[in-house]
C-alpha cells in the first residue's frame, strides 16, 4: 500500500510494504548501509543506517524500522550527522590504512561515507588495531583480507541462503571475529565471484583483478551478459587511451542482481577487434544463417538486407552444453549458452537447414570451432567478433541491443562506446548495400 | 520465611528420596489438575519478578506468550550464571534441582508446553551432572513432560535471552534483532516460549503451593519476594542469602558478608553484577535491596550479586579488569560494541599506565554515547553504565594517573 511519510520536512510517497532503504533510493535519497541487501535480507548488525525517527526515544536502523503512514524521519539532523559520524569511527578504529594497496579503492564504501559524514582525523594508535591474517585464498578466485573486513556478514548469507552452499562461517568472537572457511574446504560453486561484488569494502577482492587497474580509471557500462539465456544484468568495465585499443578489464554484477562466473570471466575472452572488410569479400550465390547470439536488431537487419539482395536467410540456436550441471540453490546458469534463442523463435526464422547452398555466410557473435566442425561439408564464410572470421565484427559487447531471454523478458544491453573499434553487423551490412536498412524498433509485440 | 533455599541445609538434599522426604513433588497431583489459566493467575497477582537481573514482571511475560498463536510452546530456563559476582543459581543446581524440576513441572503445565529446555553455563560441569541425575530420578514426577539440558560453550552472551535461543537451536550466540510488536514473544524453533531464570522458576512451587499473598508478604510492595543476593570481593565471609526485598545493604554486608575484611574501610559497591553502576561508599549506607530504591540512585539491582571494593583498591585497575571481560564477551556482532569494548579497553589501559590524557575522557564520552542503545543487545548499554560509573564516581582517581593533569 501506498503511504506518505515525511522525510527532513519533505512529504514522500512510499510503500509500506517494501524496505525503507530501498524505497528511499527509488526517491534518490541514499542511507549508507552496509549489512542490508534486498536479496539477503535484514541482518541490522552494521548499524551504520541508524537515523532519528520522530517520537522515537533512540535513534532506529533504517532497514528494520517499519514503515507507517505519517511517520516522520530526519536523516540529515545534528543527531543522524553524529550518529554516523561516530558509527564511522568506531569501523575505522581497526580498519588498516590499506587505501594505497587496495583494490576496493574508488567503489569502498568507507570511504564514500568518510567522505560524506566524518572527515575528521583519527587518534587511533596503529599498534591498537586488532591484527588480522591478510590476503588468505578462499578459492575460486576469491582473496580475503580479514583486517579490512567490517563485519557485515554479506559473504556468508550469500553462501548460506542463496547458493546454499555454506562454505563461509565466522570464526572467533568480538573484535577477534574473522570470516573464516572450514578447515580446507574452499569456496567452491559457481556464483562465487558475487562474494567480491557482495563485499562493501576491500575484504574480499577476485584475484584475477587485484593489483591490475584502478577503477577510476575504468569506464563502466551498463550491458547483459551473453553468455547463455538468462541474461544477467552486468556492469563492463573498460579502459582506452590514445595509445591503448580498448581493453575490457572485468565484468561485475550491477550490485543488485548475481552473476555466475563463467559469465564473469568471460570477458577475457571478447576482445575489441578492428573490423576489416577485405575487399575481395561477396555475398553472391551464399545462404545467410543467423545464429542466436546476435541482438533482436542485427536480426532484424540480417533479414531485412536479405530480402533487399534476394537471398535466403536461417537461423541457428543448437548452442546448449551437452554437460552442464547446476549445483547451488541460485539456479541462474541455463543449459543453452545463446542469448537470444526465444529472439530466433520470435522473429520466426526458418531453423530447417536440410537443404543449404554449398556457400553460406553465418553471423555469429562467438567462437566459432564447433559452428566450424557442424558445417564442415559447406563452405563457410563467418562473420564474427575473432580472429580469422572473414570479417570482423564488433561483439555483442562493443554495441548496444535487445535480446529475449530464457524468462520470456526482454533485455537491453545499452553499452555504447563513443570509439569505435569495429564496427557492428548492422554498420558492416549498410555499408554494404549503401543505404539504411529497415530495422524493427518495437519488440514488445513479440512477447 | 524461605521461597528457595527452604532445604539448602539439609544434607544430601539433591538426592531424590531425601528431597521427597521433605517436601518436593508435594500435592503435584493437586497442583496439576489445575486449569493452566489458574496457575498463570497466581503468578501474575504474585508480581514475581525475574531474577535473571531484568526484573520484569514474570505474569505478564507469561500472559503476552499465552495470548500468541502457535502449535506448540516451550519453557526455556536460563541457566547460563556468567554474570561476574553472580553464583546464585549454583546453589539451585547443586542443593535442590527438584525444586527446579518441581517449578519447571508447574510452570510447564501452566504454559502448555510438553518440552523444556534447560541452558547451562559451559564451566558448570557438576551442577550439568547434578541436574541431569536428578532428572533422571524424578522420571516418574514428570508425566510426560521432557526436559533437554544443553550446556553452553564458554560465552557471557549467552546468558542473553535470545542468544541462548540461537545457541540451543544449535547456531552461534548472536542476540536477535527485537520484534517490531512487544506483543509478539520469543520464539524458539519458530514457537512461541518464555526465557526464565533458574531462581524465577524455582520460586513458582512455593508461591502454587502457599498462595500469592504469602509471596506478596516478603519484600517491599513493588519488589515483593525474596532473592538469593551474593556477596563477594573484599570481606571475611563471601555468601549466598536468601533474603526479602527491602533489607539494607550495609546491613547485608555485615551481617552475612562480615563486614569489610582485614578491618579495613569500605570504597564502593557494586550492586548487581558487572553490568550497573557503582556506588560510592556513602550511597552504600543508605541503599536498600530492592528495584525501585537502586534506580532512585540511578544503579541497578541486577541480578543481586554485590562485589564490595576496600580503601586499598584501585579503581581504575578494576574498570580495565571488569572492561577485558566485557571485550572478550561481547558478540562482534554490533560495530559499536565490537569495537567501542576494545577501544575503550585500551583507552583505560592507557590511563592505567599513568600515559593518558584529558581527551581520552572525551574519547571514552563518545565510546559511550554509541554503546547506549545504538546496539541489537543491552550488552553495549550494560558496558556503557559500567565505564560511566567509575569514571563520574571516582573521576579524581583516573585524573590523578594522568600524564597532564592540565
Amino acid at each position: 500500500m501506498i503511504v506518505e511519510i515525511v522525510v527532513d520536512d519533505k512529504k514522500i510517497s512510499v510503500d509500506d510494504s517494501g524496505n525503507l532503504i530501498d524505497e528511499l533510493k527509488k526517491h534518490n535519497i541514499e542511507i549508507p548501509h552496509f549489512c542490508y541487501h534486498k536479496a539477503l535480507g535484514v541482518s541490522g548488525n552494521c548499524r551504520m543506517c541508524l537515523i532519528e525517527v520522530v517520537g522515537q526515544k533512540r535513534p532506529q536502523i533504517a532497514c528494520d524500522t517499519p514503515i507507517s503512514a505519517g511517520m516522520e524521519i530526519k536523516i540529515n539532523s545534528e543527531l543522524t550527522r553524529k550518529v554516523q559520524r561516530l558509527n564511522l569511527a568506531l569501523e575505522f578504529k581497526n580498519h588498516p590504512l590499506d587505501c594505497p594497496i587496495c583494490d576496493q579503492a574508488g567503489e569502498c564504501r568507507l570511504q564514500e561515507y568518510y567522505m560524506k559524514f566524518d572527515l575528521s582525523g583519527s587518534d587511533v594508535d596503529k599498534n591498537w588495531k586488532v591484527d588480522k591474517p591478510k590476503k588468505q585464498d578462499f578459492g575460486s578466485g576469491i582473496v580475503h583480507d580479514a583486517s579490512r573486513c567490517v563485519l557485515c556478514r554479506r559473504c556468508v548469507r550469500f553462501l548460506q541462503n542463496c547458493t546454499k552452499t555454506c562454505e563461509l562461517g565466522l570464526k572467533g568472537r568480538g573484535e577477534w571475529s574473522e570470516i573464516s572457511i572450514f578447515g580446507d574446504r574452499k569456496i567452491d560453486n559457481d556464483y562465487a565471484g558475487n562474494v567480491a561484488d557482495l563485499c562493501p569494502v576491500g575484504a574480499m577482492t577476485l584475484k584475477d583483478f587485484r593489483f591490475k587497474q584502478r577503477v577510476w580509471n575504468l569506464d563502466k557500462q551498463e550491458a547483459i551478459c551473453q553468455k547463455c539465456s538468462k541474461g544477467c544484468n552486468i556492469q563492463i568495465w573498460s579502459y582506452t587511451d590514445k595509445n591503448t585499443p580498448r581493453q575490457i578489464y572485468r565484468f561485475t554484477s550491477n550490485g543488485d542482481d548475481f552473476i555466475c562466473d563463467e559469465g564473469r570471466y568471460s570477458y577475457k575472452n571478447e576482445p575489441f577487434l578492428k573490423s576489416d572488410i577485405a575487399s575481395g569479400f561477396s555475398f553472391q550465390g551464399c545462404d545467410l544463417i543467423v545464429t542466436s547470439t546476435l541482438s533482436l536488431e542485427e536480426m532484424s537487419a540480417v533479414k531485412s538486407f536479405a530480402s533487399k539482395v534476394g537471398l535466403r536467410v536461417f537461423g541457428y540456436s543448437e548452442f546448449d552444453d551437452e554437460n552442464f550441471k547446476e549445483n547451488t540453490n541460485l539456479k541462474l546458469r541455463q543449459k543453452d549458452k545463446s542469448s537470444n534463442k526465444k529472439g530466433l523463435e520470435k522473429l520466426e526464422f526458418n531453423q530447417n537447414l536440410n537443404d543449404l547452398k554449398d556457400d553460406i555466410v553465418i553471423f555469429h557473435l562467438g567462437d566459432l570451432e564447433n559452428l566450424k566442425t557442424k558445417f564442415a561439408s559447406k563452405n563457410v564464410k563467418f562473420i564474427a567478433p575473432r580472429e580469422g572470421a572473414d570479417i570482423v565484427c564488433a561483439s555483442a559487447y562493443h554495441r548496444s541491443g535487445h535480446t529475449i531471454n530464457c524468462d520470456n523478458e526482454i533485455k537491453f544491453s545499452k553499452a555504447n562506446f563513443n570509439d569505435k573499434t569495429s564496427l557492428s553487423i548492422i554498420e558492416i551490412l549498410e555499408k554494404f548495400i549503401g543505404e539504411n536498412l529497415q530495422i524493427q524498433k518495437d519488440f514488445k509485440c513479440l512477447l | 520465611m524461605k521461597v528457595v533455599s527452604q532445604r539448602f541445609d539439609i544434607p544430601n538434599c539433591a538426592d531424590y528420596s531425601v528431597a521427597k522426604q521433605n517436601g518436593a513433588y508435594k500435592d503435584l497431583d493437586k497442583i496439576l489438575s489445575k486449569n493452566p489459566q489458574e496457575i498463570v493467575d497466581i503468578v501474575a497477582k504474585s508480581k514475581l519478578r525475574g531474577k535473571g537481573g531484568g526484573g520484569g514482571d514474570c505474569g505478564a511475560k507469561w500472559k503476552n506468550m499465552l495470548a500468541w498463536p502457535g502449535n506448540k510452546r516451550y519453557l526455556v530456563v536460563n541457566g547460563d550464571e556468567s554474570e561476574p559476582g553472580t553464583c546464585k543459581d549454583k546453589y539451585i543446581l547443586n542443593l535442590d534441582p527438584h525444586l527446579l524440576i518441581e517449578g519447571i513441572i508447574i510452570s510447564s503445565h501452566a504454559l502448555g508446553a510438553k518440552q523444556a529446555f534447560v541452558y547451562i553455563r559451559g564451566e558448570y560441569e557438576r551442577e550439568f551432572q547434578s541436574l541431569t541425575k536428578a532428572i533422571n530420578d524424578a522420571k516418574s514426577e514428570l508425566r510426560g513432560l521432557e526436559i533437554f539440558v544443553y550446556k553452553g560453550a564458554g560465552a557471557y552472551v549467552c546468558g542473553e535471552k535470545t542468544a541462548l535461543i540461537e545457541s540451543i537451536e544449535g547456531k552461534r550466540g548472536h542476540p536477535r534483532l527485537k520484534p517490531h510488536s512487544k506483543a509478539q514473544p520469543d520464539t524458539i524453533f519458530n514457537e512461541p516460549c518464555v526465557v526464565n531464570n533458574v531462581e524465577t522458576i524455582s520460586s513458582v512451587p512455593f508461591i502454587v503451593k502457599n498462595g500469592a499473598e504469602a509471596y506478596l508478604s516478603l519484600g517491599t510492595e513493588k519488589s515483593p519476594g525474596t532473592l538469593l543476593f551474593a556477596v563477594s570481593g573484599h570481606v571475611n565471609t563471601p555468601c549466598v542469602k536468601e533474603v526479602p526485598f527491602g533489607y539494607k545493604m550495609i546491613d547485608f554486608i555485615n551481617n552475612f558478608g562480615g563486614g569489610v575484611w582485614k578491618n579495613r574501610e569500605l570504597k564502593a559497591v557494586i550492586p548487581g553484577g558487572a553490568s550497573v553502576p557503582v556506588l560510592t561508599k556513602e550511597e552504600v549506607q543508605s541503599v536498600t535491596l530492592d528495584y525501585e530504591n537502586l534506580k532512585e540512585f540511578k544503579s541497578a539491582l541486577g541480578t543481586g550479586g554485590m562485589i564490595v571494593f576496600d580503601e586499598t583498591a584501585s579503581m581504575p585497575e578494576a574498570l580495565l579488569n571488569l572492561l577485558e571481560f566485557f571485550t572478550e564477551e561481547s558478540c562482534g556482532q554490533c560495530t559499536p560494541c565490537r569495537e567501542g569494548c576494545g577501544w575503550a579497553t585500551q583507552i583505560v589501559e592507557k590511563i592505567v599506565k599513568g600515559e593518558g590524557t584529558l581527551s581520552d575522557f572525551d574519547t571514552l564520552e563518545e565510546i559511550c554515547y554509541m554503546l547506549d542503545g545504538k546496539t541489537i543487545c543491552l550488552f553495549a548499554p550494560s558496558a556503557k553504565d559500567l565505564i560511566k560509573g567509575f569514571i563520574t564516581k571516582f573521576r579524581s582517581e583516573f585524573i590523578a594517573l594522568l600524564k597532564d593533569k592540565n
